[in-house]
């Protein structure tokens, strides 16, 4: 199964998306891009909302270019969940399926698993007005997911959530679309969604794929910045450090992890040998020449490999075996301790400064 | 200590202020709607109802009227929705002329209506010729007629409701699998429903009350209207008595109808 989007061009008053051609194979492609960008012109160019003025777009060896929208099997979750109003939940998780078939769902596996694995079974006999929008967005993932989609897209379906049911269901999404081993575009303007949620990533800036590339590449820009033509992934980048590690335990409430030789410390629980991700900010991450007693959990040792000074902030780059950090301070604060390349200082930040946002269970 | 507050105290005279006005504006609409009708009970007091009301031609012609309006309503949805949803959903040549044509009924006195329904359907018009159908002085012709005035009652509210709900709806839908005339019943037709309904309703309620374009076309058999008219000219408003009053029952009837429909969110087409 792959998706294949091949010199596909769209002109929309004064906007031009492309010419543009992606590949994505059973795996999870997010698309970066400021608003504005062609970003959901792209996806619903793939749903068939709107025809391409050329090109051709080519789900599982079949060309779908000129199909119309209901017969394309279509897994997309709209930045509003879009429910039924007019119909309760769980007649709104069937809708795509046939009379027969809706009928008959208590019967059909695929449903119930998927009832099972968002964890809505206890909604199933609500009326949408009412619910959270959380709970509104797991719904419509349920929603289509029993269609067994060719293709899902995902056009921002976190935005409109407050920032802990973000995480949470952030988290919950990879899990979930991991498994289903389907072509899948997920589009965002967050910085955080290509961590949490990325197996390849594309940049999308004024109708144009400015660069595409895994999330290790990504994260070799910290240590190697990005030249200046990569002006808009740097500003998306230049939010936050991720930091990706191995879980060794948790106790009271704060989880150990391994990246590398360095061990750290977030706040939370999490299942021992599984894989987390998390993003601390540059600015929460302290520098010191010298080894400090603090009450701070996580302490670096690291060498700096560059320092970038901006308008009136200096950003401090370091490398410590597997991890690379980013230190962003204050001018004054940079002349004082008077840091240069090629020496070893200590970064420092609390454990509850990690805010953690991926979390993969299943590590080989 | 509070009530000092400045902005309190003249928001509170503001506020009854602005409700004293719209109690006396609304106590006058209301009175000036139920004086006609006291003045119509002191007459009830001088006549045997229960006798009047039953009279053989006052209970045909509530029966026709509501028979053909019934049929003109039915009529008039098959017709009159999906224009209603074309007019709002599509874009085509001719639309602005179309939104023209569809309020000409609204516009028209209805007993232009009526002359111009005559001109078209009479026994010597050129249709009147070519189809074995009386058009005038039947119920066809009483159908004809309320169809016509009636139209813009039902085309308008739908199209207005149709263009209320919201195109992700239907866009979801279709991404969902369904075809386009699914979406209609199951997405578009239930989440207008208030509208269409209003626009169902008015529209029976429109029909029932016509009098000018039926009283060209088809002065018989008799419609409530016209028994109305007919029986005024003949014996002065007391004559009128119980027509006005099946009307009135007919009224509240038709209110509880819509009030239980808007009330019951959840009923359901297509599903």
């Amino acid at each position: 199964m792959a998706l294949e989007i091949i010199d596909v061009t769209k002109k929309l008053g004064h906007f031009t998306l492309g010419p543009l051609s992606l590949r994505i194979d059973k795996d999870i492609m997010v698309i970066l891009g400021p608003t504005g960008s062609g970003k959901t012109t792209l996806i619903n160019l793939v749903a068939g909302i709107i025809k391409p003025d050329n090109g051709r777009i080519i789900s599982d060896g079949v060309d779908i270019t000129n199909k119309e929208i209901e017969s394309r099997r279509i897994g997309y979750v709209f930045q509003d969940p879009t429910l039924f109003p007019h119909l309760n939940v769980h007649e709104n998780i069937l809708f795509g399926l046939k009379r027969k078939e809706r009928e008959n769902w208590e019967t059909m596996p695929l449903v119930r698993k998927i009832i099972d694995d968002l964890g809505i079974a206890h909604l199933l006999k609500r009326n949408i007005v009412g619910l959270s929008g959380g709970e509104m967005q797991k719904i419509s993932l349920a929603r289509m997911l029993v269609i067994s989609p060719k293709i899902i897209l995902l056009d921002e379906p976190l935005s409109h959530l407050d920032t802990s049911t973000k995480d949470r269901l952030r988290i919950e999404l990879r899990g979930i679309l991991r498994k289903q081993q389907i072509p899948t575009i997920y589009v965002t303007h967050f910085e955080e969604d290509i961590y949490a949620l990325s197996d390849s990533i594309a940049i999308l800036n004024n109708g144009i794929i400015e660069e595409r590339g895994n999330l290790e590449q990504i994260l070799n820009s910290y240590i190697k910045p990005l030249s200046p033509s990569h002006s808009f992934l740097r500003t998306v980048t230049g939010g936050g450090n991720y930091i990706s590690g191995k879980v060794i335990g948790s106790r009271n409430e704060l989880t150990t992890f391994k990246v590398g030789s360095n061990t750290l410390f977030t706040v939370g629980k999490f299942s021992s040998h599984s894989k987390i991700g998390v993003m601390v900010k540059r600015e929460d991450v302290i520098l010191s020449k010298e080894k400090i007693n603090t009450s701070a959990r996580n302490m670096v040792y690291g060498e700096v490999v560059d320092i970038i000074h901006t308008s009136n902030v200096v950003d401090v780059f370091l490398k410590s075996d597997e991890l690379n950090l980013v230190s962003r301070i204050t001018k004054t604060a940079a002349e004082e301790l008077a840091i240069t390349i090629g020496e070893n200082v200590y970064a420092i930040f609390k454990a509850s400064a990690p805010h953690v946002i991926r979390e993969e269970i299943d590590i080989n | 200590m509070s009530n000092r507050n400045p902005y309190l105290t003249s928001n509170r005279v503001n506020l009854s202020g602005f409700k004293l006005t719209v109690i006396i504006l609304l106590a006058l609409l209301v009175l000036y709607i139920v004086y006609p009708l006291i003045g119509l009970i002191f007459i009830t007091g001088s006549i045997n109802l229960a006798e009047e009301l039953t009279r053989p031609e006052i209970i045909n012609a509530f029966v026709l009227s509501i028979t053909t309006a019934t049929i003109s309503t039915l009529i008039l949805s098959i017709f009159g929705i999906p224009l209603a949803y074309a007019l709002a959903r599509f874009q085509f040549k001719f639309k602005l002329l179309i939104r023209l044509v569809v309020i000409v009924p609204l516009v028209l006195p209805p007993l232009a209506s009526g002359t111009i329904l005559l001109n078209a359907f009479g026994p010597y018009s050129l249709l009147g010729r070519a189809i074995p159908i009386d058009f005038t002085q039947s119920v066809v012709g009483i159908i004809l007629s309320q169809i016509y005035v009636a139209s813009p009652f039902i085309i308008l509210p739908a199209q207005a409701a149709f263009e209320g709900v919201p195109e992700g709806y239907e866009t979801a839908a279709r991404v969902l699998g369904k075809k386009k005339s699914e979406v209609f019943f199951k997405i578009s037709i239930p989440l207008a429903k208030t509208g269409i309904l209003v626009g169902m309703l008015m529209a029976w309620i429109r029909s029932i009350g016509e009098l000018g374009a039926t009283m060209m076309m088809s002065y018989n058999p008799h419609t409530i209207s016209i028994q109305i008219f007919e029986d005024n000219a003949i014996g002065g408003l007391k004559n009128t008595v119980p027509g006005i009053v099946w009307l009135l029952i007919l009224s509240i009837f038709a209110l509880t109808v819509f009030l239980f429909m808007k009330r019951h969110h959840s009923l359901k087409f297509g599903w």
